[in-house]
């Protein structure tokens, strides 16, 4: 054997070895692949759903998802928000969840850490193709393309989480979505929301319990016209009424809690396209529940925690004594002068410390969470948070929900790296400025904790809440009854007769008739029956190693009871 | 002549200067608001530092005011160390008195009593070192039978404002901020590093040392001799 062949099989034998390892190290790779948004649709300042799904996951112990958004530019400021989420990966898999959108004009990094913080794997997101600056309407796929301006998807792609319908203006179905699709849309109309429900013949598809408590109208029937078209007739419920009478039947808009529901007694294609553009014309836009500006009220009422000025000038005027005492006694006798100012100096360091040391935290963060429950067959849980940052710090903030809250972000980030930070369930670390006011929303969803029930002039209340109430209202179509003598859990209550106007009740100025106010905005509170329980809460003092937080936790359950027989 | 005694009604001026500028600065350093309402957006621009800065400043002051005030109710014959326990006494009730609006100012700034500890020794390493250039400056004015008023608080008060001027003028000469009692005292009740705070205490520690070795207070007026 001559010296160039195995010279030849050698260094060939050894390409193939290592060409099987670079393809085995390619193998072994993590790939992730995600999606924002319904479709790929953003909307900057709104949640939207994050489907992720990891293939090749080789890594020995678990890993965690973290979304990281770049926000701004330079003419706006800039800020990166990091978002680790409560979901631990330990093979390959999907994964579903909501996340707070800021700014999809610029890119979004989703990655997979371990826990020590090292990256598994990691993808970017470009949405400045599918994003949309403003909530869109969403179409039903079997619904004719009109609105043009809307975006389509099939019913089956639809989210499960509520709280991942927030970037919509409103939802045309037509079709029936799996019964969690159901619940979820269910809790956004709830919620604020705007559906327009197509049904005709498909009302056999589309009826559950879910729709029944949407529908504006009860005891809904179908009925067939001389044409052939069939049409869903049925009693209008109390909040709803008819938009405009049309041959094919009347265009009926109802309430559900802060929602609305447009029902088009027809199947679609039984319309003709004016028709659906006027539709589109009539058609309700979501309007998110919102008690942001009385949190922001209760915020700036919070007080200050902090040392008085009057002890100051005591403590300088105690000093100013002792150092003329200690000098015309030191003048006669040394001694005596050094005695008075270690005896009496003792006394005036104790007491200083004795007036400073009920405010030794500074307080670097005031903060107001209102907590929103409102009820139908299942709860949502809205938090509203304020809050005033005295210091520059970084500081960890706990936040009120497990959720991720959502920040109302300014036009401006006037200074680089202010609205920064570290997002996890339940906890912030965020760098703040001295002077800084922030605002947050978060959405969750929250078991039923009441049932309201009025028979005649008895009510029948059910509270499982577990809160004290400051102060309990029942309203009836308009009129607001105080309940005094308010217990929880299970019981029975007789109308008092001291009734107001709701109108007149919310003249008043007072932190719950200002909330009252605000509430009467966003829910019809003066049809039907609803339970208005309001709770202020306690400013709690946080004290950590240097700096402390005052919180304050407001808490309303706003229920929307029923009349029995 | 008879040693400046603390007791004095000349002591006791300077240390009522002391507590009462320190007791303003330490008001001023409290927002006078009750609410959230009036902190947000308020003009209130008095940094809670400014207690610390004029506490050190004060306590400088004193040093200046003292070693003068010595020097010149030095007797005939004097024992170093007994000089030295002198500027000491007028320091140390000078901080005595200040002591409860430090224990007070834990409440304005956050806790750190670390950062007051450093800021007392400060305090005290400049008042003193300021006493010793006042003293020596006092003696030779003497002998030359010149005041040296002008002199010895202009050189406290370039000391304090040249390399903070230098220091915040351009990026370039920051490190001069270390040598300023002002941004000392910033960088203490802030968050210093090792070095800034090495700087910070070698200048005036190797200051004093020099005048501690190679000065000679025993300096005595020419017809007392």
């Amino acid at each position: 054997m001559t010296r160039a062949p195995v010279v030849f099989r050698t260094v060939s034998g050894l390409g193939i070895v290592g060409l099987l390892l670079i393809s085995f190290a390619v193998c072994a790779q993590t790939e992730l692949a995600a999606q924002l948004g319904i479709n790929g649709i953003a909307v900057p300042g709104r949640y939207a759903p994050l489907y992720v799904s990891v293939a090749g996951y080789r890594a020995h112990t678990p890993s965690m998802l973290r979304v990281v958004h770049a926000v701004g530019n330079g003419w706006r400021g800039t800020a990166t928000i990091s978002q680790t989420l409560d979901i631990v990966v330990q093979g390959d898999g999907a994964y579903q969840t909501t996340v707070p959108v800021y700014d999809p004009a610029n890119p979004i990094r989703v990655e997979l850490v371990t826990a020590d913080g090292s990256l598994v794997a990691s993808t970017e997101l470009d949405l400045r193709e599918t994003m949309r600056a403003l909530p869109y309407t969403l179409l039903c796929k079997t619904l004719p393309h009109v609105p043009m301006d809307a975006e389509v998807t099939d019913v089956s792609a639809l989210p499960d989480q509520w709280v991942a319908f927030d970037g919509l203006a409103s939802l045309w179905l037509a079709a029936a979505p799996s019964a969690s699709t159901w619940d979820a849309i269910s809790r956004w109309v709830l919620s604020g929301g705007a559906i327009v429900l197509f049904t005709g013949p498909d009302f056999f598809r589309l009826d559950s319990p879910r729709i029944r408590e949407l529908l504006p109208i009860a005891n809904p029937t179908l009925t067939e016209r001389s044409d052939g078209i069939w049409s869903l007739r049925g009693d209008l419920k109390p909040s709803a009424r008819i938009l405009e009478s049309w041959e094919s039947g009347p265009l009926i808009l109802g309430r559900f809690g802060a929602g609305n529901v447009l029902l088009v007694p027809v199947q679609a294609h039984t319309l003709a396209e004016s028709s659906l553009l006027r539709i589109a014309e009539l058609a309700p836009v979501a309007q998110p529940v919102s008690l942001l500006e009385t949190t922001h009220d209760s915020l700036m009422q919070t007080s200050i925690t902090g040392p008085s000025n009057l002890s100051v000038l005591m403590i300088v005027a105690l000093l100013i004594v002792l150092a003329i005492a200690v000098s015309l006694t030191g003048r006669r006798a040394p001694r005596v002068g050094w005695s008075v100012l270690g005896i009496a100096l003792v006394g005036i360091v104790v007491l200083s410390g004795f007036m400073s040391n009920k405010t030794n935290a500074v307080i670097a963060l005031y903060c107001v969470n209102t907590h929103l429950y409102t009820e139908s067959s299942f709860g949502l849980h809205l938090v509203f948070s304020c809050f005033y940052t005295a210091d520059s710090t970084q500081l960890d903030w706990a936040t009120p929900a497990a959720a991720f809250p959502l920040e109302l972000l300014p036009r401006s980030l006037y200074e680089a790296g202010v609205f920064s930070g570290d997002w996890r369930p339940g906890q912030a670390t965020l760098q703040v400025t001295s002077d800084a006011m922030r605002r947050f929303r978060t959405y969750a969803s929250s078991a039923s904790s009441f049932s309201v029930e009025v028979i005649g002039e008895v009510v029948r209340i059910a509270d499982f809440s577990h809160v004290h109430y400051d102060e309990v209202w029942l309203i009836i179509d308009g009129f607001a009854y105080p309940m005094e003598n308010y217990e929880g859990g299970n019981r029975e209550y007789v109308l008092s007769e001291n009734a107001q106007r709701l109108g007149g009740l919310l003249m008043g100025s007072r932190e719950p008739t200002r909330l009252m106010r605000e509430l009467s905005n966003a829910f019809p509170l003066g049809n039907g029956i609803w339970l208005l329980a309001y709770s202020a809460g306690e400013e709690n003092l946080i004290l950590g190693s240097e700096r402390g937080q005052k919180v304050r936790d407001i808490t309303i359950y706003l229920v929307e009871g029923r009349r029995g027989e | 002549m008879r040693p400046e005694s603390v007791f004095s009604m000349a002591s006791l001026q300077g240390f009522l200067t002391v507590v009462i500028a320190c007791g303003i600065a330490l008001l001023l350093s409290i927002h006078p608001g009750a609410r959230v309402a009036a902190l947000h957006g308020s003009r209130w621009i008095i940094p809670p530092s400014s207690f610390h800065i004029v506490y050190v400043l004060m306590l400088g002051f004193l040093g200046v005011g003292r070693g003068a005030l010595i020097a010149a109710n030095l007797p005939l014959r004097v024992f170093r160390p007994k000089l030295y326990g002198q500027i000491a006494q007028h320091i140390v009730l000078a901080q005595l008195l200040v002591l409860p609006l430090l224990v007070f100012s834990r409440s304005v700034f956050p806790d750190r009593s670390g950062s007051l500890l450093l800021l007392f020794v400060y305090a005290t390493l400049i008042s003193f070192l300021f006493a010793l250039v006042s003293y020596r400056l006092d003696l030779r004015g003497m002998r030359r039978k010149r005041s040296a008023f002008l002199l010895r608080y202009g050189i406290y008060v370039g000391y304090v404002l040249i390399p903070f001027g230098l220091g915040i003028s351009t990026r370039a000469l920051s490190g001069f901020v270390s040598l300023s009692p002002i941004g000392v005292t910033q960088q203490i009740v802030g968050e210093i590093s090792a070095l800034p705070l090495v700087v910070a205490f070698l200048f005036p520690v190797l200051a004093t040392l020099l005048l501690l070795v190679r000065g000679r207070p025993t300096l005595r007026r020419g017809h007392e001799v």
